[in-house]
C-alpha cells in the first residue's frame, strides 16, 4: 500500500509500534520529508508513547512476589464468576426448598375429608365432620405412633374417626388422603402465584362455586391446597401475579403421595362446605 | 537577553514534566480498555498476544484498541496545541 495523505496516520502508528518493515520505514521517512506539515503529527505520535517514571521505586518489591511453596491454581475470572453464580443459585434453591418443606410440615393442621360434610354448617363447626363408611378417602392419623401409610380402609377410617375427637378439641392432627379417589371434577382450581416460587394461592372449590380472591394465608396453606388438588387428580389452574391464566400446572408430581396438612378450621379453606367426593367405580362410573 | 527569556516563559511547556502531565491527562480520558492495553504495551512492554492473554481480547482487538488510543492521544496533544 502506498503512503499518501489519506492513510499516513496508520503508517505513523505502525512505525511507533515497530510494525513497519525496513522498506516501509524508508518510504514513510521519505513521505515525511516531502510533507513537512505532517512531521509535527509524527512528533505528537511519539509523545503518546508512555514512558515509565523510573524514579518511582517500591522499596518492598520482594514482598509482592508469591511464595512458590504455595500451589498456584489458575483460576480465570470468568470461571470464577460462573462458579459463584452457580453456587449462589444452588444455595438459594436449596434454602428455599428447605424453607418450603419446613413451613409445610410445621403447620398444626389436618385434613379430614369425607363425602358427608353438610353444606349448611358454619365453616368452623368441626364437630360436624364425620366420615361415613362408604367414603374411600383413607385418612391416616399421623399423630399416632402407628403410622401405617398403606393400612386397610377400615383401619384408616377408624383412624379418621379417632381424629374427629382431635378436630373438636383443635388438637394437632395430620391426616393423609390416600386410596382410590375419584373426585368430582373440577374439584379444585387454583390461582397460584408462581414467582419466585409457589407463594400463595387462591382456590375455587367444587360444585361450580367460585370463590375468587380467597387467598391462602401462607406458603404452607397454598402448598397444602396443591397437595389436595394433585392427590385428588383435580385440575389446578395457574394464574400469573396479575391474574392471567397460565398453563395447567404440572404440579401433581411434586405433591403426589405426600401428607396433606390443612387446618380444617381455616375459613379460607371451607372444607366443611365444599369438599365432596365420589366413590371410584361407583357413582362416577 | 531579557526578551529572549520572556519568550521562553510564554512558550508551551515542553519539559518532560509538562508533557508527561498532559499525556496523563489525555490518558485519563481514554476508555478503560484502551488505557489498559496502552499501559500494558508501554509500561510493561508486552506484545499484542500477551496483552490479549491478560485482557481476554484477541490480538486483533488489542491492536485496534492500541491504534485508537494512540490516535486519541495524538489528537488531544495536537488539537489543543498544548505541546506541539
Amino acid at each position: 500500500m502506498k503512503i499518501d495523505r489519506n492513510n499516513y496516520e496508520d503508517f505513523l502508528i505502525q512505525k511507533l509500534e515497530g510494525q513497519l518493515s525496513n522498506e516501509q520505514n524508508a518510504e514513510l521517512d521519505l513521505f515525511l520529508h516531502n510533507n513537512s506539515d505532517i512531521q509535527s503529527e509524527w512528533e505528537a505520535f511519539e509523545l503518546t508513547r508512555l514512558i515509565p517514571d523510573e524514579r518511582l521505586v517500591y522499596e518492598h518489591k520482594e514482598l509482592l512476589k508469591k511464595n512458590e511453596s504455595v500451589g498456584i491454581i489458575p483460576f480465570y475470572r470468568t470461571l470464577m464468576y460462573a462458579t459463584s453464580i452457580a453456587a449462589s443459585l444452588l444455595l438459594v434453591f436449596f434454602v428455599s426448598q428447605k424453607y418450603f418443606i419446613n413451613q409445610t410440615q410445621k403447620n398444626p393442621s389436618l385434613v379430614a375429608v369425607n363425602n358427608s360434610i353438610k353444606n349448611n354448617k358454619t365453616e368452623n363447626d368441626t364437630s360436624e365432620v364425620k366420615p361415613l363408611n362408604n367414603n374411600l378417602i383413607v385418612a391416616e392419623n399421623y399423630s399416632s405412633k402407628n403410622q401405617s401409610s398403606n393400612g386397610s380402609e377400615n383401619k384408616s377410617i377408624n383412624n379418621l374417626q379417632k381424629t374427629n375427637s382431635s378436630l373438636i378439641t383443635n388438637q394437632i392432627t395430620q391426616v393423609r388422603i390416600s386410596g382410590d379417589i375419584q373426585p368430582m371434577k373440577p374439584i379444585v382450581a387454583g390461582a397460584v402465584r408462581t414467582f419466585p416460587r409457589v407463594s400463595y394461592a387462591s382456590f375455587i372449590w367444587t360444585k361450580g362455586l367460585t370463590v375468587p380472591h380467597s387467598p391462602s394465608r401462607s406458603v404452607n396453606e397454598a402448598g397444602a391446597w396443591l397437595q389436595v388438588a394433585s392427590i385428588l387428580g383435580s385440575e389446578i389452574i395457574r394464574l400469573s401475579g396479575r391474574g392471567e391464566r397460565l398453563n395447567k400446572a404440572p404440579l401433581e408430581l411434586q405433591f403426589k403421595n405426600k401428607p396433606v396438612q390443612l387446618n380444617i378450621n381455616n375459613p379460607y379453606l371451607r372444607l366443611n362446605k365444599f369438599l365432596s367426593f365420589k366413590k371410584k367405580n361407583s357413582n362416577n362410573k | 537577553m531579557e526578551e529572549h527569556h520572556e519568550d521562553l516563559m510564554e512558550a508551551p511547556d515542553r519539559s518532560y514534566k509538562g508533557v508527561k502531565e498532559i499525556v496523563n491527562q489525555a490518558l485519563s480520558k481514554l476508555p478503560e480498555i484502551q488505557k489498559n492495553v496502552v499501559m500494558l504495551r508501554d509500561y510493561e512492554g508486552y506484545d499484542y498476544a500477551e496483552i490479549g492473554n491478560i485482557t481476554g481480547l484477541t490480538e486483533s482487538q488489542v491492536k485496534v484498541y492500541i491504534f485508537r488510543a494512540r490516535q486519541t492521544l495524538k489528537d488531544y496533544l495536537v488539537g489543543v496545541e498544548r505541546v506541539i
